[in-house]
């Protein structure tokens, strides 16, 4: 296992950022935690500010971009895009993630039965 | 997440780029988490929420906006080398307040790498230091022993240096010398120098070659060899012709 869980957690919400970013298009901060909250039916309930600690994270390795734009209501707002190298490690990171919670889904069920 | 070396070479230019200007970057995320409570204030109005409530419910839900800044600029910077410089110009401030403890801690690690340095720098030229020859590992000085009292190590006498020489399995060669001081004279005031009696071969041994003219050839120790000298450079230099 690599890291605590505090360490996976941050992996994940990066993953759930890049993932958000290439089916939505370029978003700000707060429609990316929108967006997040609703695919997670509410179950996800995050400081919406941590977004911003992963949108750093992806920003510095370059899998996603930034600039200032104008929001549907008019309104100054700094938005987010996959970048190329993003797709690349998002699909990289996805097949990953399957793979891994595959393992854990089928260890898991074994303790139960045994 | 993981990813290559690119990748962190990448995070890592972004963090330094970020350190050396870090106030406009600051000023960008400011405007970008008002931006981001606006919205969120915009949405609980249309909830429902009087406008007071919708601000306040928006920064719970935003979280602590220093608190994001504080992590913002973590992120951003090099923490590490910025608790390192605030550590170092912590402590410089003590030292410039404690002037008797400053000037003792120099003065001791002055001593101390002074010491070292100075014990070092001969332990080098004496004992680490090869010589500088040709296989230098391969150079030995040999010696006679008494063989009543083992304390006395005695030169050679030349029929024992002659048998060495011929019947030894160990050595490809081997050298005799006999150190003197003398007495030169015959150019304005006499001088005492240290010469020595070397074998025709002493030269080859070590694999040296003069500056001028030649060195001594087996064919030198012959009995009656014409007799001939080398001198060393700085007595050569003294007693050229101006």
């Amino acid at each position: 296992m690599p890291a605590n869980k505090s360490e996976i957690l941050q992996g994940t919400l990066d993953l759930m950022v890049l993932k958000t970013l290439e089916s939505m298009g370029a978003l700000h901060g707060y429609g990316i935690a929108r967006r997040i909250e609703q695919l997670s039916d509410e179950a996800l309930q995050i400081n919406q500010g941590t977004i911003y600690a992963s949108l750093v994270r992806l920003l510095q390795k370059g899998w996603i971009s930034g600039a200032w734009g104008t929001s549907d209501n008019n309104r100054k707002a700094k938005f987010y895009s996959i970048t190329k190298s993003g797709r690349k490690q998002l699909h990289a990171e996805a097949q990953n993630w399957e793979r891994i919670s595959s393992v854990i889904t089928r260890v898991l069920s074994l303790a139960e039965r045994a | 997440m993981s990813g290559g070396l690119l990748t962190s070479m990448r995070a890592f230019a972004s963090r330094v780029r970020g350190w050396l200007r870090p106030r406009p970057v600051d000023h960008d995320f400011a405007r970008e988490l008002d931006s981001h409570l606006a919205m969120l204030t915009e949405e609980n109005i249309r909830r429902g929420m009087s406008p007071a409530e919708a601000v306040r419910a928006a920064r719970i839900r935003l979280g602590n906006s220093t608190c994001l800044q504080e992590t913002n600029r973590e992120l951003r910077g090099l923490p590490f080398l910025e608790m390192f410089l605030q550590d170092a110009r912590y402590a410089l401030r003590m030292l410039r307040n404690n002037p008797g403890f400053t000037a003792i801690a120099v003065i001791t690690l002055a001593l101390g790498i002074g010491a070292n340095t100075a014990i070092f720098s001969v332990v080098y030229a004496v004992v680490i230091k090869p010589l500088p020859y040709a296989h230098a590992d391969q150079l030995f000085n040999v010696f006679e022993q008494a063989s009543q009292d083992q304390t006395i190590q005695t030169g050679w006498s030349y029929l024992n240096f002659a048998a060495l020489r011929d019947q030894n399995h160990v050595f490809s060669e081997v050298a005799g010398t006999q150190r003197h001081q003398l007495t030169l004279t015959g150019h304005g005031e006499p001088v005492l120098i240290n010469t020595a009696v070397v074998t025709g071969n002493f030269f080859a041994l070590f694999d040296a070659a003069p500056l001028a003219g030649r060195v001594f050839s087996p064919a030198d120790g012959n009995v009656g060899a014409p007799p001939v000298v080398i001198l060393g450079e700085n007595l050569w230099r003294l007693y050229q012709p101006r």
